[in-house]
């Protein structure tokens, strides 16, 4: 599965920045550090970095200081993930995660 | 190159969203009201000083208090419009499009007057621009609304949702 998704909101700059184009891949296994994205029963579709995972539970946080807290994300099942990003297309060029 | 390739196609590629707060999803248009009303209580204030025999400094000192929370009490009112216009208004078609732009459009335009200037019309007009714009949101979410006249100074009437 490739998904092709589009950035909304600044919580994951500097990574990545509103209108950045993802290219997200379905992954066989979530670790700390990698920037997902995932159906968050609250939030909606968001993308973000994986901080811990646990329990089939994953943590997650935004990379820009104004990204909603941690806290407040609270923990997705690893079942909501949709996907990893491999790469964000931005206006000037290619950027790997 | 790529992106702008891509950007074509915007249309039929799903939105990720990075949030940069928390969206509570809790709008009320009572607090657009709440500040046209507060400003024209200042504007009121201000015009009755003369009457109240202050001294010289303590007329200064008063109309600058009051002219500054008579601009945060219009500033705010606008404030509070613009996040219901922008965040959760989302008319059904060009009709309700026009009011609703119409009705945020006259809030903006009144409370700069109120900021501008001492007319106690320009504060009536920003309490009537914001009843008109609570309607329209009220009608929005699918609640009845009446006309109560504030039971505080400056007693006037406000459009509040029947719940």
């Amino acid at each position: 599965m490739v998904k092709v998704v589009k950035v909304r909101g600044k919580s994951m700059a500097p990574t990545l920045a509103p209108g950045d184009y993802l290219i997200v891949t379905k992954a066989r296994a979530i670790r700390s550090g990698f920037v997902i994205l995932v159906n968050h029963p609250k939030f909606g579709v968001i993308v973000k970095r994986v901080t811990s995972v646990s329990n089939r539970l994953i943590e997650l946080e935004g990379d820009g200081p104004e990204s909603t807290a941690s806290d407040a994300l609270g923990e997705v099942a690893l079942a909501n993930v949709i996907g990893r990003v491999r790469l964000a297309i931005t206006p000037t060029g290619l950027k790997k995660l | 190159m790529l992106h702008s390739l891509i950007s074509k196609f915007d249309s039929n590629i799903d939105m990720a969203d990075a949030h940069c707060d928390i969206p509570c999803g809790i709008y009320d248009a009572r607090i657009v009201t709440y500040y046209a009303v507060s400003a024209l209580r200042q504007i009121d204030i201000l015009l009755s000083l003369n009457e109240k025999g202050l001294s010289e400094t303590g007329f200064a000192m008063q109309v600058a208090r009051n002219t500054a929370k008579k601009e945060e009490m219009a500033e705010k009112c606008k404030h509070e419009a613009r996040i219901i216009w922008g965040d959760f208004m989302k008319p059904k078609n060009q009709e309700d499009m026009a009011k609703c732009h119409d009705a945020a459009h006259a809030i903006m335009l009144a409370g700069s007057a109120v900021k501008q200037d001492l007319h106690r019309e320009d504060g009536e007009k920003l309490v009537a621009a914001a009843n008109a714009f609570a309607e329209i949101f009220w009608a929005s979410k699918g609640v009845k609304t009446k006309k109560v006249k504030t039971p505080y100074a400056p007693n006037i009437e406000v459009v509040e949702p029947d719940l």
